[in-house]
């Protein structure tokens, strides 16, 4: 998966130049935003992350915590990368029904506000995640309240994208 | 270097990552800006490698660097 969508990226980052498209603002920021994932596949490929070998029995796509039980069935994701791929799914469907969704949401509540509320949700996983590596003794307990930080982490990636096309269109 | 502050390092970079590359992502398949078929493989790509780094993130615990 990650040599598939690392070449791809590599692939394509070299065809938007050769097309003419290398002078637009959103050209190079997919440019920059492809670099950025191609260098941070390469460090867990070869650095650190992946030094040790991933032992589960079951495939997976991504690693992530072990699996977890519920209705009788072990599932392969912990409670907040649920709540976050659930998150995703959800703004996903709410952008497919209104594309305009959160320029609409920017313009309403102003950009100040809007970044505020934008570095409020980065942060919440990162503290989070800080405090259960900090805390090893909470870190197995899984709670609903992991699944809400996934939630809330998840509309991150929806505010950026809502930003940059913000940016992009008053330029 | 600790292992809990390494992990916690690498865990917030790459959760940054994930944001960045993710709302990039986004924008490029709602803004569509390089013709349908190359705006979407570049957002699956863009998409793929945040949820990849995500899972990286979740995964880069403590125990990796002991």
């Amino acid at each position: 998966m990650l040599f598939i969508v690392g070449a791809s990226l590599i692939a394509l980052i070299i065809i938007l130049p050769t097309l003419g498209y290398n002078s637009q603002p959103i050209a190079l920021l997919v440019i920059l935003a492809s670099l950025l994932a191609i260098f941070a596949d390469i460090y867990i490929l070869y650095k650190d992350v992946a030094k040790k070998p991933i032992t589960h029995k079951k495939f997976r796509l991504i690693p992530c915590h072990r699996g977890f039980v519920f209705f009788g069935k072990e599932f392969i994701l912990c409670f907040r990368c649920l709540g976050f791929y659930i998150g995703n799914l959800l703004w996903g469907i709410l952008t497919a029904m209104d594309q305009y969704i959160w320029n609409d949401f920017l313009m309403s509540f102003g950009l100040t506000y809007y970044l505020i509320l934008l570095f409020g949700v980065i942060a919440t996983v990162p503290i989070h995640g800080a405090w259960l590596r900090s805390h090893p003794s909470k870190a197995k307990k899984q709670n609903i309240l992991r699944s809400i930080i996934g939630f809330i982490f998840s509309a991150s990636l929806w505010l950026i994208g809502g930003l940059i096309i913000y940016l992009i269109r008053g330029l | 270097m600790q292992p809990i502050t390494k992990s916690i390092m690498i865990g917030i970079l790459l959760v940054l990552v994930t944001a960045f590359v993710g709302g990039v992502g986004i924008a490029v398949v709602l803004l569509n800006p390089f013709g349908e078929v190359l705006s979407l493989a570049l957002a699956i790509g863009l998409l793929g490698s945040a949820f990849i780094s995500w899972g990286w993130s979740c995964f880069a615990r403590k125990e990796l660097y002991e």
